[in-house]
Order: structure tokens, then C-alpha cells, then sequence
């Protein structure tokens, strides 16, 4: 495990290498870190209960907040990103969000217990999403930013949310099943109803 | 050192698209040996694509990593790509055809040069490429977009959101018809039919898009071809007393202690716009100050693209993005214009579905914060409006000044000059440029009246997209750099083929025509090898 003193010498020892390089040094640098950081399923779960949709119902939230866990799970710091088109620059993927977020659910629950003396996950839905208001309160952007980059885990876990193809079904009442693999033949007729396509057995 | 050598009838520099298309007609009805070389690593296995392209879903990570060097990112627009199957591992895998004015633009327009080859002539090629792809199409009006025979595969089917944005342009009198794609609507030789799953670009998981490796993977197969990863070509030599081409020297990333030599009858570069002239250029030496088949002082010359005004367009539509986002509606209805126009325009025009300015966001229109059911019910009250993107490119009539230049200030891993990629427009399309974006935008503007829409955005590119130029086509070798087939007009066994040839880039995606281009070359290639018995245009 690396201490912070560390941490901080190998990011900037690396910094000077060549990209690919220096992608493995961060990876190596970060991951230790990153395994101790990631949040509980429990407490995305009592994040997402308060901050999506509650027309979802109980089942889909937590899909949608598992979802979540998982993505955080599986960042990958260093990761060679998608090449700008027509650029020469190489991206690589940011150090993980995770710890910081993962600080940030533990203020969450700090804050029920002061001013509810409960933890965050016996609080009931509007009292958590005040709690969640509160702490967004210095956050004044008006577009849900890329997953990776939010501020904060409820705008990681928004921007997760409103960046998937369940969302956009939901958005539109209708099966789309955008980016999943669908029949050709299917792609002239208006998709089909939410409601009416859960009950179907066909493909959208 | 004494340098390893490989004897060959055909050495092929570079294992992108057009590099694969010349190989594989070569394979197929020629008897040679096939030397290809690649810098760049192999491409992943197919069994990852599934893989690698959720991780691109959900984290943004490149499906084909490892896909570049450190140390060659150049000045100016450069795509990196350096891999087996190259830049058209990330193609969108749209292939319209030029029109045939784009080839006689001086002789109908007077503007820029004519091509050193008709449509007619091409005509053959485009198809042969067409055929080995899997391109998918609907034939548009004969008048507007000519061809010989009929596509190779039925058309991509429109879109419920398409079949609307149809309507709405054939209100505004405008023909529009599915974008032509090497993507199949049937499923063939061991290729998916397309599914839908809308990353074409950068990545199609079931084989649908046609991609340069699966050439690569069935020639080596079979044993048609032996393709050389992570070989680099320093330079090509010319023979003593000779202007032939007599060895392509190269180095090993992973021996740089054992230098390479490959003697072949016959060279083919295939490099691409950016490294097909920096090849020829570096290969100076003291009989070729200039570099190789530069007499005419135009290798790296006359760089060319087209540039792209777009526009996002509200209507009032029930439109539902997502049903596949990466097909479109084009139309050549403005390609053709008469020769008669007082002023130069001709463009493309495409239009697809789009969630422009309909995303879900955090704040309602008072700035309120919104969180749990807020976000959705202000999200759905945003998107009883659709919109679309409409795109146009315009033809850049390259300047002479348009070039690759060698930056003896940044070096490559290998201690050469880094190209700079500086495009220019000519004087003329400068002189055109205000015009033809006004009336383009004037287009749009009156789409979105038609539609009693508006539009939310429009924008135009600065860079030129599909590049293309630096060794360019023509009968006059004081002009030109290659003929029509490729080969340089200097070394009669050395080609240059696709996208360099280019002299000018037309108005539409380049990438069909490269294709063809280089099959004809390779029909030309292969005139001195011996023939074989049975061909198929099975990759």
C-alpha cells in the first residue's frame, strides 16, 4: 500500500514519462487506493432511492444504482481513452472519483445523524434528498456533467443514470433500446410502448 | 549489422484500407508473394470486440488501445491510427460515391483540377469495392447518383425517425434516400448483418461494418499474404544506376538491433495522407535530394479535404433518438450543379436523428435544482419537440501550399523529422468560402422554415475532414506526382495508392473512393504477375 507522501511522488514521478508510461503508473499508483474507497451497494442504493425517479419502483432503482457500483468497480485509471477525431492527442482516463465520492456518502451520513440521528440509509426519501440538496448547494452547473467528472457521487450517480439507455426508454415511455442489439427489420416501426413492450415477448 | 532479408514480387508499405483492398484483389487473381509491413501493433482479437466496446460504452476507453506510437503525434490534423487495418479501424463505414463532376471540377467549373480519370472509369472499381465490402444502399434518382449495377446488398431500412425526417425534407423539395454503408443488411461470410448496436463508430461488435482486418486475418489464413507487425519503414532505395525502387529498408520495434531489408519487384505505399509522402520525402538521399518521385517538387503538396457545416434543427416532431443514431438520410441533389453557376458551390447534405439540447439536466428553466422525479418529468416536457442534425461538406479547392513539411525541430522514435500537417485553401476557395457557407447556412435556415422548425445551433469545422493529397494524380508529370493507377511517375515500380492520390476531396466521404482507387491500381499492380485460375471476392 502506498502512503500519501507516496502516492503523490510516484503521480508526479510519472508525470514526465511518455503516455503510455505513464498510464501504468497511475494505474499502479491509484489502484491500492481505489480498492479501499469504493462505497458499499447498501449506501449507493439509499443514494439512488432518494435522487432517481421514484416512478421506477424499488426493483429498477436499485438496477439502476447497482449499475452504478458496478461502473465504479470497474474505472480503470490511465486507461487509453477514444482518440479525438482529427487530433493527434492521446487522452488517458482521469484518477477514479470513487474516494472522493466515497468521502462524500460518509458527510451524507454525518449529516443525518446530526441533525436526524439516524444514518443516511433510515432516513426517508424527501428527508434524504434535502440532505442531498444541501450538499449540492455550492454546485451551480445546469447540465448533469460526464459521470467521471462529477463533483459529486449524486451528480456521478444522475449523470450515470440519465447517460443509459433504460433512461431514455423511460424518458420517452417507449422500448428505443438505444446502443443494444436489435433486428434490423425493426427499424422502421415507431417503438413500441413501455408498458406494451414489457409485456411483449418481441424484440423491440 | 548485416540486415535480414526478404525477397517478395509485391512489398506493401502500411495495412490500411487501401493497402488491404490492393492486397486482396492481388492475392486473389494474381500469383506473387505479398510482403505487407505495418508499424503499429496487431489488431485485438474478434472475440474482444464485445468487450472492448462496452468498456468504450461505459467508460469512454478506446476499443482499439495500444493503437498508436508515442513520439509520432504531428502538427496539424492527424487521426492516430497506427495499427494493422489503420485509420479504418475507427470508420464510421459510410461510403457514398463522389459525383462525377468532382472529377472535372477546372473542366465544368473552372475551379481547382480536374482528376487525371473520369467517374465512368471509376465507375467498375467503385462497385468491385463495393462488393468486397458488403456495402448495403438504395439507389437515389439516376440522375443525382449514377452507377452501373445495382448495389451489392439491399439498403440499410430507414428509421422510424428517418422515415419522418424524409417526409420533412420532401416538403421542403428536397430527395433524400439511406445513406449508402459498408455495413450489411444481410448476414455473409462469417459477418453479422447489422444489429443496431450503433457504435459503428469506433466499433461494431458483430462484424457488420466492414473493418481492413478481416481482409488481413482470412489472406494470412490462407497464406496469401505474410503482414509484418511492428515494422517500421525507415526509408526506400532506389537501384544503382536505376530509378527503380530495389529495397524497402526497415527496423523491428522489437529487434531495433536488426535491421531489415525487403526486396521486392514491385512497391506499393500505402500509407495514408500523412505518411505515404513523409515516406517518400525521408527516402531522400544524395541521387533523389528531393525525395523520391518528387521531380515535380509536389510530394506532400496540394494536402486537400472538404469542411463541414452543420446545423441542429428543432421541429416539431414526435422523433425518438436512440433507434440508430449513426444511419442517415444524404442526398446529392446539390453535388450536380450545372456548370452554368455564376459562383462555385457544391456540397452533400446528410440528416440524421438527434438528442441535441434534449438531454436530461439538472436545472429547470428557473434554475431550480432538480433531483428525483423533477429531472424526469422536466426532461419529458423538453423532448415533445425532436431534433436533428443536418450536415453539409463543402469541396476545399487545395492550395499548392497545402503540405507536409518535415519539422527538423521534433524527431520520431527513430530520430526523423516529425511531418507538420499545414493545410491551405487556394485562393479561389478562400475567395468562395464566405459565399458557400452563407448559402449553406441559407439552406438549413430554409429546412427549418419548411419543418416550421428553428435551428438550435449551427457551426462549421475548422479543420478539413477526410484528408487527403500529397502525392496527386495526373498525365503531366511536371503537375503530378503519380498517374492515375498510383504509380510514381518517377519509378515505374513504385505506387502510391488511395487517399494520397487524391487531387482534389470532393464533397462527400472519401473513404469508397480511396478504396476504389487503389483496387484500380492494383489492377494495374498485378499486370506483371502471373494470373490465377479462380477468384473470389471473399475476404
Amino acid at each position: 500500500m502506498f502512503t500519501r507522501r507516496q502516492f503523490v511522488g510516484v503521480l508526479s514521478a510519472v508525470a514526465a514519462l511518455p503516455g503510455s508510461l505513464r498510464a501504468l503508473g497511475r494505474r499502479l499508483a491509484l489502484g491500492g487506493a481505489r480498492q479501499r474507497a469504493i462505497p458499499s451497494q447498501a449506501a449507493i442504493r439509499a443514494l439512488g432511492a432518494a435522487i432517481l425517479p421514484s416512478e421506477m419502483g424499488q426493483a429498477r432503482l436499485e438496477i439502476a444504482s447497482d449499475a452504478f457500483w458496478r461502473w465504479m468497480n470497474g474505472y480503470r485509471e490511465g486507461a487509453e481513452l477514444l482518440h479525438p477525431y482529427g487530433s493527434p492527442k492521446i487522452g488517458y482516463a482521469a484518477p477514479s472519483p470513487v474516494p472522493n465520492w466515497a468521502t462524500q456518502l460518509n458527510a451524507l451520513d454525518r449529516a443525518a445523524r446530526g441533525k436526524h440521528q439516524k444514518t443516511f440509509a433510515a432516513l426517508d426519501v424527501n428527508e434524504r434528498q434535502a440532505l442531498v440538496r444541501d450538499a449540492l448547494s455550492d454546485f451551480k452547473g445546469e447540465r448533469l456533467p460526464n459521470v467521471v467528472s462529477a463533483p459529486h457521487v449524486a451528480l456521478g450517480l444522475l449523470a450515470h443514470f440519465y447517460d443509459s439507455s433504460d433512461a431514455t426508454d423511460l424518458c420517452y415511455r417507449a422500448r428505443i433500446g438505444r446502443n443494444k442489439c436489435r433486428p434490423l427489420a425493426h427499424n422502421g416501426r415507431k417503438p413500441l410502448p413501455l408498458a406494451e413492450a414489457r409485456a411483449s415477448t418481441g424484440p423491440a | 549489422m548485416t540486415a535480414r532479408v526478404i525477397e517478395t514480387d509485391v512489398c506493401i508499405v502500411g495495412s490500411g484500407i487501401s493497402a488491404a483492398m490492393v492486397a486482396w484483389k492481388l492475392a486473389e487473381t494474381r500469383r506473387a508473394d505479398i510482403v505487407v509491413l505495418e508499424t503499429g501493433d496487431e489488431a485485438p482479437p474478434t472475440q474482444n470486440l464485445h468487450a472492448l466496446r462496452s468498456r468504450f460504452l461505459d467508460y469512454g476507453e478506446s476499443p482499439w488501445p495500444r493503437d498508436h506510437l508515442d513520439g509520432l503525434d504531428v502538427e496539424g490534423i492527424q487521426s492516430r491510427s497506427m495499427q494493422v487495418g489503420g485509420l479504418a479501424m475507427h470508420w464510421g463505414g459510410v461510403t457514398p460515391r463522389f459525383s462525377p463532376e468532382d472529377f472535372r471540377v477546372r473542366s465544368l467549373y473552372g475551379v481547382g483540377s480536374d482528376w487525371a480519370l473520369t467517374y465512368d472509369e471509376l465507375d467498375p472499381f467503385y462497385q468491385e469495392a463495393e462488393e468486397r465490402m458488403g456495402v448495403a444502399g438504395e439507389q437515389g434518382p439516376s440522375v443525382l447518383d449514377p452507377r452501373s449495377k445495382p448495389f451489392p446488398l439491399p439498403a440499410l431500412p430507414l428509421t422510424y425517425n428517418l422515415t419522418m425526417l424524409r417526409d420533412w425534407m420532401t416538403s421542403a423539395g428536397i430527395p433524400m434516400w439511406s445513406q449508402p454503408s459498408a455495413k450489411l443488411s444481410v448476414a455473409r461470410e462469417g459477418r453479422g448483418a447489422c444489429c443496431r448496436n450503433d457504435t459503428c463508430f469506433p466499433i461494431c461488435p458483430v462484424g457488420a461494418k466492414y473493418n481492413p482486418d478481416m481482409t488481413w486475418r482470412a489472406l494470412r489464413a490462407n497464406g496469401r499474404v505474410r503482414l509484418y507487425s511492428r515494422t517500421h519503414v525507415r526509408r526506400l532505395t532506389a537501384k544503382q544506376g536505376s530509378k527503380q525502387i530495389e529495397v524497402a529498408e526497415a527496423v523491428s520495434r522489437d529487434r531495433a538491433n536488426e535491421p531489415l531489408q525487403i526486396r521486392a519487384k514491385t512497391f506499393v505505399v500505402a500509407c495514408g495522407y500523412v505518411w505515404s509522402s513523409y515516406l517518400l520525402l525521408t527516402s531522400a538521399d544524395s541521387r533523389f535530394p528531393d525525395g523520391l518521385a518528387n521531380s515535380s517538387g509536389l510530394v506532400g503538396k496540394y494536402l486537400c479535404g472538404h469542411r463541414n457545416v452543420q446545423a441542429f434543427i428543432e421541429l416539431p416532431m414526435e422523433l425518438y433518438p436512440g433507434i440508430n443514431e449513426q444511419h442517415s438520410l444524404v442526398s446529392k441533389a446539390f453535388m450536380r450543379p450545372a456548370p452554368s453557376t455564376d459562383r462555385y458551390l457544391r456540397h452533400d447534405l446528410r440528416v440524421w436523428e438527434s438528442s441535441f439540447a434534449r438531454e436530461a439536466r439538472l436545472r429547470s428553466d428557473s434554475g431550480e435544482l432538480l433531483l428525483g422525479d423533477g429531472i424526469l418529468a422536466d426532461w419529458r416536457e423538453r423532448v415533445k419537440k425532436g431534433t436533428t442534425r443536418v450536415r453539409s461538406y463543402y469541396d476545399v479547392l487545395p492550395a499548392r501550399e497545402s503540405e507536409l513539411a518535415l519539422d527538423s525541430s521534433r524527431k520520431t522514435p527513430w530520430g526523423t523529422p516529425l511531418p507538420a500537417v499545414r493545410m491551405r485553401d487556394s485562393g479561389e476557395s478562400k475567395t468562395l468560402r464566405p459565399y458557400q457557407e452563407e448559402e449553406i447556412t441559407k439552406l438549413f435556415e430554409r429546412l427549418a422554415r419548411a419543418g416550421n422548425g428553428r435551428i438550435l445551433r449551427k457551426s462549421v469545422d475548422d479543420f478539413q475532414d477526410h484528408p487527403a493529397g500529397g502525392c496527386r494524380m495526373g498525365a503531366d508529370p511536371g503537375q503530378s506526382v503519380v498517374d492515375s493507377y498510383g504509380r510514381t511517375h518517377d519509378h515505374e515500380n513504385l505506387f502510391v495508392v488511395g487517399a494520397p492520390t487524391m487531387p482534389t476531396a470532393g464533397c462527400a466521404n472519401a473513404t469508397l473512393t480511396f478504396c476504389a482507387l487503389s483496387l484500380r491500381s492494383a489492377s494495374q499492380i498485378g499486370e506483371v504477375f502471373p494470373g490465377r485460375a479462380s477468384a473470389s471476392n471473399s475476404p
